[in-house]
Order: structure tokens, then C-alpha cells, then sequence
């Protein structure tokens, strides 16, 4: 096949399989849980998975270190273990450009600009996504007596749709992070939040987490880091944009059949019990892990979800007890966190965004609880221009470099580098929290770039490390 | 088909037979083999084996199945495979027509790197073989085990391989000179000229010693890059007897002639001083000219007294970090982009220790991989580290960096930077060698 332009970065294959599977001669292909195209030939899916197996028995002949990432000309195959016996694999075609002069002399592949630390991030998300609906594939298949034929269909059923979401262009330092937005508040809004949890949990002692948004930011949580990150994700990208793109009316909208986001579509019908109309997720992280039905409730900005064990039948009586409970406290709460929000003395990236110079950017993460803060996406002024693509990669590239100099001791570091296009990215890490700085502006040197940075230190971290 | 061979390692090699393969499993299995910290494999594109620089080769045939096999199987599909990534591990493919190296290394460097020292060991094996005799060879057969040609050359590689490890020059791509005058230079350039002009086919005349060059003479139109000397010092340094006896040696420079040999003609000067003459043409019946010119060049240098110079640079090293006397500046590499000759000084205490000075130079490589393997080319770089800060810096004319004191302000690491630019700038003429001459 000759190629006549540059071509981006694409979805070769993605699939999934047992290694305990098939052992027998002839049977190989009941190794295969998963396999996406659709449709591809079981020769092709078995080499594919042979060379998978391949790979990784052969990298143990140096090192109990799992394999993850295979490199070729044309490829980059990345590798996942989740559960024991069970591999992810995601093959992506790399990026082309054409080369020499008029570009006639051929083309030429781009491994460096598929940075594996940011696919192998995606990759753990989509598993991590499956098992929050599926569970753990294993014990699928240990409750079906060893057969995978469920496991099969849910997966199948889950990746066809969750693999058209997957916007490999768009992957950046952000996805390596999959972290969780928080809004920083002053005391007593944080403490009028955490309140109003206690007592739905106190009044409705069958909840046994929750989680409460503003927007897309995360107020308050119950849950184990993990396992907030992961339903954080779901109602941020998932559930909530599908939501308000439902509701006819917009945001604002407080009829009563639109504040259960999942549950009754009314609360007037006696004859049944919605035990099964709200999704169920696994909780992986929690004392005693297993599904719970989540049960999600918004009032104009302001989302609360509760965690209920999937034993219980949650009935319409419920429903209609938590609405009245509910209804005007969360208005109130959600007033409260729009007060806030409007203040002039409040930070948050929206806010602080105004004082910031337009040619800084920054992600902050935290480790330890998973907490991102980021404004990275794009320039704050309406028309101007997106990041490029070039510093981007930067950020990954100098969070890798500094993440590998803490796992060789050096555990808190500074780096600042500057590009030939004149970048500057600068990080910081120290106790678990990483700061990475973005500065497009020509001809500045390194104390001007250093000034600038510890600013910028002063003015963004200080109110986040409440929630530390 | 890939999985039944990996698994089934007997059926690998037809010519691997059982006792082969039990001592295979017990070799892969020890530790100490697992934990070197970088393999090299070189293997046929067959699968036969060539070199391991751990354990003997014939203990590690299903290993080289392995690799041989998940070559071709990538092949088959139309593709190549480069490299593998597992933990901090990275173990890299590189095909050359009939000859496949590998490395595994556990340092966290760049496919980049790994990829430029597998070139060096694979342009070792050319040096001694020559390209045409490797491809004429596997047309022929196949199946033929390179190794009754190399035989003696794996000090070559091994040697070669230490070398890419432990010197700033591979790191750089660059070549140390002898620090001196440049009137004395002049005066040695001069006599080796004046006595070989008239020779015909010479094509290069090469003085080096302690591992730099002292001057580089070549005929027009032909220039001999900084890998090729590389292989020219690593042949001097790896084999002692050049010192006793000169000597009358074929060698191959892939990046000048990969198809054949230039004959060269190496000897020190006098048994006081260690520097080492090379004369390499493309006449084989040239000894004996050579031989007479060698003696005329010594004489000469005798005459004008820059042998004992030679001789006193080599005891007394001119350059250390005393002499630049910059107090933040604790060590630094320099390299002069035009002429690809660097500037490296021996490492001052601290890093005299074998421990240090190797770790000090790991910190160089994370710098320069930093600043060139990366998504992006990057002009400069300040990195802080438990011991030390450390900057780079690349500009049109040179490759910088400097290794500070860690508690060095990024105000006094800049100042200190420029002075030393300053210092290497003023001192220029007795640390490269502005214009090669030719004969």
C-alpha cells in the first residue's frame, strides 16, 4: 500500500486473553476472550496472540519485570496483566510522515510521538472501566463453573461500544494521570458538604458511600482513592454528559423526573420496584468488595451518588423518601458552592486562570490521593490557540525522566528545560505531588522562567493542599 | 508457528540436541547472568550464534532460537521489530541483513542508545571481516557459524563494549585530542607530512596516545569520521603486543570502505614514548616503506624535541579541573560541534573513585538522552540531583554540560557556565584541532 499523506496514530487491534485457556492442541483459540476488529480471521487473532505469549516468555528470561510495550517498525503493541492468567493487549498503527524531497522519498514512522507511559495508562483505564460494570473477569468465570461464554458477551458487549470512545489522537499527560479533579473551598463551605453526606448517610443508613460533585469537580468522597477515581471518571465522561444532553431544557432544569440521573423515570407508579433500572458497579477497593447499585441525584450543578450494597432492592418508596429528603438540602448546598465559585477571593483553576499569564500552563497531581489540577487544554482566551502538540509530549517526557530519577532515589527534583522552539517545561516533585509547568515566551532565560514558577507555586498550590 | 517453537524448545534448532538445551535452561536460570546489568547477543539471521558477552554461546542455543524466531516472525508480517520494554528493562532488535544484535540492558536508556552501541559492535565485526566477505559468506551458506572467522575478535567487542560504557567519547560521538600547543602540533603535522607526502596510496596517518589523538593526517577528499577512529583506537588499546613489535594490520573502516581492508602499519614511537603512529593505505605491499617512514617521522620528532613534549603531556596531564579553577564547576563536558573533538577531564575527587566516575558519566548520559532522545530536541536543560546540579546546554557551536554544586543558586549555575565557556573558548587552540591537514 502506498500512502500519499502523513497519517496519525490509529487503533490496530485490541484484545484479551487467558493464558490457562486452550492448552490443548487444536483448542488454541479458547485462549481468546476478546478481540476486536470484529470479524478478524482466528489465524491472524492467533498469531497475534501467540506472539503476545511469545514476548513475554521470553522477556522473563531476563526478568520477573512484565513486559509491557513491543516496539516495531510500523507498531507499538502495548501490554497489560490485570488479573493473573489474563492479558490486555492494544496494538496501535504508529503516526507517518512523508519524507524527502517533495516528500516522494517515502515515509517514515513516528515511535516517538506514541509515548507508551500515556497508552499503557489507557490501557489500565479501559480495563479498570470494564470491571467497574463487569467485575473481575475471573471470578465472571468462577461463577459461571470455569465457562468464560458470559464473560465473553459482556466483554464484548462492553469494549464495542467503550473502544469507539477511545480518542487515541487526543491522549496526552492528562491520561496518564486519570486523576480527579477536586474544588478547593474555604472551610465552612467544605464542612456545610461534608455535613449534608453525613446525614443523607445517617437518614438513609442503606447508603454506605457517597460522592458529591460540583460540575466536574469532586467535593467530597467516601470511597477509596481507586475506587473514586474510577466512578469519577464514569459520572464525569460518561453518565453526566449523556444526562444533560438528555434533558430538554437545559441545566437549570429541576423537574422532579430529571434530578434522579439513574433511577425512576417517575416516582408516581406503585407497581414497581426500580431494583434494576440504576447501574451496578464493583467496587474494587472498598473492606468488602462487590457491586453496588448507584444511584445518582443532581440538582442544577451539584451531583450526589450513593452507594448502595447490591444485595438490597432499592424500592420506589426510597426514591421518593431520598427525593423529599433531599431536594431543597441539595439546592441549598449547590447555592452555597455557586457562591463560592463567584467569589473573587476563591481559587480554583477557573478562577485562578484570570491572573495567570496566557503563555503558562501547569498540571499538578498528587499521588497519594489521586488529585489533579490542570489548566492545559486550552488558552484561556476564547480564540486562542490550543497547546502544541510538541510540548505536550514535552510534559510526558519530563514527567517520565523525573518519575524514573525518584524510583532511583532521588525522590524530590527539580528539572527545567527549554526546547529549540524556545518551550520551557519545568517540573517538580517532592513527596509524592508532581508540578509540571508549560511556558511558551521567547528569548527568557532560566532565573526569569524560575521566577515565574515559583509564583506561580505560591498562587496555586497553597488552598489545594487542603484536601491533602 | 511462533507459540509451539517458543514452548517447544526443542523442536527450535534441528542441530540443538537435549544436552544442548538442559545446559541452555541452567545458564538462563542463574542469577547472576539474569542481573547483568546490559547483554549483548549477536546471532545469523538462522539462528546460529555468534557472540554473548555473558556465558559461552553454546549454552545459550535456545535463547538465540528465541530471538532468531520472533525476528522472522515479525518479518512475516511485513514489519521489523526494534525494541521491548519491560519494567526499567529495554532489550533492542537490530537487523543487519544477515546479522541480528541485541542488547538487554537494565540502565533505563534510550532505544536510541542501545541502538548506537549494537552500530559499534556491528561495525566491529565489519572492521574485522569487511561487508562484502559477511554477505558473500551467508549467500553461500546460510547456516554458517560465524564464529570460526571471529575467532580472537571477541576481545574486540568486548573491549569495544567497556569502551561505550565508561567514556564520554561514545557518549558524545566525539574524539579526544592530546592537549598541546598549537605550534607543536604544527611541528608534529609537519614532520609526519614532509616524510610521507611522496608515498603513494597512504590515506591516512593517525598519532594517538592514551586514547587521544595527537594529530590526523589525510589524503584529499577523504575524511575518517569519529566512529571509525573510535574502532582505530579501540583495535591499539585491546591488543598489547603493539607495543613490543610493530606490526602490519588489515582493517576495515565501515563508515570509509565497508567492502575492504586498508593495510595498516602501527608502532609506537619509542619505547619512553607511548604514542602510537598509524599508516594506513590500501597497498598491501607497502610495509617496508612504511617501516622506513615510520623511523624518518621519529627521528624527526626527535630532532625538534616534541617527542619529549609528547612524552611529559602524557605523564603530567596539563588538563584537570584545578587549571579551569571555576570553584562551582566540578566537572564538565565539552564538544566542539565542527571539528566532533570534546573536551573531558579527568574526573576530580569526588568522582575518582571507579563507583563515582561511572555514575557521574550515567548522570551525563540521562542528560544527553534528555536533550536529544526525547519527542523533542531540547537547547538546554538544568537538572537537579541528590549530589549534584547538572546543566546542558547546545547551541549552534557546541555541546555543553556541566556538573555544579547541589546547592548552586540558578543564578550563580548560569554565571558559573558562562565563565567556563569562556575559559574553554580562550583555550581552544590546545584542545582541538581547528583544520585536519592533508598530505
Amino acid at each position: 500500500m502506498t500512502m500519499t499523506s502523513n497519517t496519525e496514530i490509529s487503533l490496530k487491534n485490541f484484545f484479551i486473553y487467558h493464558v490457562s485457556f486452550g492448552q490443548t492442541e487444536g483448542h488454541e483459540e479458547e485462549k481468546v476472550l476478546y478481540f476486536h476488529p470484529r470479524g478478524t480471521k482466528m489465524d491472524i487473532q492467533m498469531k497475534e496472540v501467540g506472539l503476545s505469549e511469545a514476548i513475554v516468555k521470553f522477556t522473563e528470561t531476563f526478568s520477573s519485570d512484565l513486559c509491557d510495550t513491543l516496539q516495531t517498525q510500523k507498531t507499538k503493541k502495548f501490554f497489560f496483566k490485570p488479573e493473573e492468567n489474563i492479558w490486555i493487549i492494544m496494538t496501535v498503527n504508529l503516526p507517518t510522515c512523508l519524507v524527502g524531497k517533495e516528500k516522494l522519498d517515502g515515509i517514515e514512522y513516528l515511535p516517538n510521538e506514541v509515548q507508551n507511559p500515556v497508552f499503557l495508562a489507557v490501557l489500565r483505564q479501559a480495563y479498570l472501566a470494564a470491571k467497574l460494570f463487569l467485575g473481575p473477569f475471573q471470578r465472571l468465570i468462577d461463577k459461571e463453573n470455569g465457562s468464560p461464554d458470559l464473560l465473553k458477551k459482556k466483554l464484548d458487549f462492553f469494549f464495542t461500544k467503550y473502544l469507539l470512545t477511545l480518542n487515541l489522537k487526543k491522549c496526552d499527560i492528562i491520561d496518564l494521570f486519570q486523576g480527579v479533579q477536586f474544588l478547593p473551598l474555604d472551610k465552612p463551605t467544605f464542612l456545610h458538604a461534608h455535613c449534608f453526606v453525613n446525614l443523607v448517610e445517617a437518614n438513609f443508613p442503606v447508603v454506605q458511600y457517597s460522592v458529591l460533585l460540583f460540575n466536574e469537580q469532586l467535593v467530597w468522597s467516601g470511597l477509596p482513592a481507586e475506587d473514586a477515581q474510577v466512578v469519577y471518571r464514569y459520572l464525569v465522561n460518561s453518565l453526566l454528559p449523556c444526562h444533560s444532553n438528555s434533558s430538554p431544557d437545559g441545566k437549570r432544569s429541576t423537574a422532579k423526573s430529571n434530578r434522579f440521573v439513574t433511577g425512576p423515570e417517575n416516582l408516581t407508579d406503585i407497581n414497581i420496584t426500580f431494583s434494576n433500572k440504576v447501574p451496578r458497579v464493583f467496587l474494587s477497593h472498598v473492606p468488602h468488595p462487590g457491586f453496588f447499585n448507584l444511584v445518582v441525584y443532581r440538582i442544577h450543578e451539584t451531583t450526589l451518588s450513593l452507594l448502595i450494597p447490591g444485595n438490597e432492592t432499592v424500592r420506589l418508596d426510597f426514591y421518593r423518601r431520598l427525593d423529599s429528603f433531599l431536594y431543597k438540602r441539595l439546592e441549598k448546598i449547590d447555592c452555597e458552592l455557586n457562591e463560592y465559585k463567584e467569589q473573587p477571593s476563591s481559587s480554583g483553576p477557573s478562577n485562578a486562570s484570570d491572573t495567570l499569564d496566557q503563555d503558562i500552563r501547569f498540571v499538578y497531581f498528587n499521588s497519594m490521593n489521586l488529585a489533579t489540577k490542570s489548566i492545559l487544554d486550552k488558552k484561556r482566551d476564547p480564540g486562542g490557540q490550543t497547546i502544541p502538540k510538541e510540548l505536550l509530549r514535552l510534559l510526558v517526557d519530563v514527567q517520565q525522566h523525573q518519575k524514573w530519577l525518584a524510583e532511583s532515589g532521588d525522590l524530590s527534583n527539580e528539572t527545567m528545560v527549554k526546547t529549540i522552539s524556545d518551550h520551557w517545561v519545568v517540573g517538580k516533585m517532592s513527596n509524592n505531588r508532581q508540578f509540571y509547568i508549560a511556558v511558551e515566551r521567547k528569548r527568557a532565560n532560566l532565573i526569569e522562567i524560575n521566577d515565574e514558577v515559583r509564583k506561580l507555586c505560591d498562587q496555586q498550590l497553597k488552598s489545594i493542599f487542603f484536601h491533602v | 508457528m511462533i507459540m509451539e517453537n517458543v514452548n517447544n524448545s526443542s523442536g527450535m534448532n534441528t542441530e540443538s540436541n537435549t544436552h544442548d538445551v538442559l545446559d541452555s535452561d541452567q545458564i538462563t536460570n542463574d542469577e547472576s547472568w539474569k542481573n547483568k546489568s546490559r547483554h549483548i547477543f549477536i546471532f545469523s539471521s538462522a539462528g546460529k550464534p555468534v557472540y554473548s558477552r555473558y556465558g559461552c554461546e553454546d549454552e545459550l542455543v535456545t535463547l538465540f532460537g528465541v530471538m532468531q524466531a520472533l525476528v522472522s516472525f515479525v518479518q512475516d508480517n511485513d514489519d521489523a521489530i526494534e525494541a521491548i520494554f519491560f519494567g526499567n528493562k529495554l532489550l533492542v532488535f537490530l537487523i543487519k541483513g544477515p546479522i541480528i544484535l541485541v542488547a538487554v540492558s537494565r540502565n533505563k536508556e534510550s532505544v536510541k542508545f542501545l541502538v548506537k552501541q549494537l552500530m559499534y559492535v556491528y561495525n566491529q565485526v565489519v572492521s574485522v571481516l569487511t561487508l562484502t566477505r559477511v554477505t558473500r559468506i551467508f549467500e553461500q551458506r546460510l547456516n554458517y557459524d560465524l564464529r570460526r572467522l571471529l575467532a580472537g575478535s571477541e576481545r574486540l567487542i568486548d573491549h569495544l563494549l567497556t569502551f561505550t560504557e565508561n567514556q564520554p567519547e561514545f557518549l558524545l560521538d566525539g574524539i579526544s585530542c592530546l592537549p598541546l600547543s598549537s605550534a607543536v602540533r604544527e611541528s608534529i603535522s609537519q614532520a609526519i607530512i614532509s616524510t610521507c607526502s611522496k608515498i603513494k596510496n597512504l590515506v591516512f596517518a593517525i598519532l594517538i596516545a592514551n586514547d587521544k589523538l595527537i594529530t590526523l593526517i589525510h589524503m584529499k577528499k577523504y575524511v575518517i569520521k569519529p566512529s571509525d577512529l573510535h574502532l582505530i583506537i579501540n583495535m591499539v588499546s585491546s591488543f598489547e603486543s603493539f607495543k613490543t613489535a610493530e606490526s602490519w594490520t588489515p582493517i576495515c573502516l565501515p563508515n570509509f570502505d565497508s567492502s575492504g581492508y586498508l593495510h595498516g602499519h602501527v608502532s609506537y614511537l619509542t619505547e619512553e614514548c607511548q604514542a602510537c603512529l598509524l599508516l594506513l593505505t590500501v597497498d598491501a605491499d607497502l610495509f617496508h616503506e612504511l617501516s622506513e617512514a615510520k623511523k624518518k617521522i621519529t627521528e624527526k620528532l626527535q630532532r625538534n624535541q616534541s617527542i619529549n613534549v609528547i612524552s611529559n603531556v602524557i605523564s603530567n596531564p596539563v588538563l584537570t579541573m584545578n587549571n579551569v579553577n571555576i570553584s562551582t564547576v566540578r566537572h564538565f563536558l565539552y564538544k566542539c560541534k565542527k571539528s566532533s573533538h570534546i573536551l573531558a577531564p579527568p574526573m576530580p575527587p569526588p568522582y575518582d573513585t571507579p563507583e563515582n566516575s561511572i555514575e557521574l558519566l550515567q548522570h551525563y548520559q540521562i542528560l544527553h538522552s534528555a536533550m536529544k532522545d526525547g519527542s523533542s530536541n531540547l537547547r538546554l536543560i538544568f537538572q537537579q540531583f541528590k549530589t549534584e546540579v547538572m546543566l546542558g546546554y547546545v547551541t549552534e557551536k557546541f555541546e555543553l554540560y556541566v556538573t555544579l554544586d547541589p546547592l548552586i543558586s540558578k543564578a550563580s549555575s548560569t554565571d558559573a557556565v558562562d565563565k567556563l565557556i569562556r575559559w574553554i573558548q580562550k583555550e581552544e587552540d590546545k584542545f582541538f584541532i581547528p583544520h585536519v591537514p592533508n598530505f
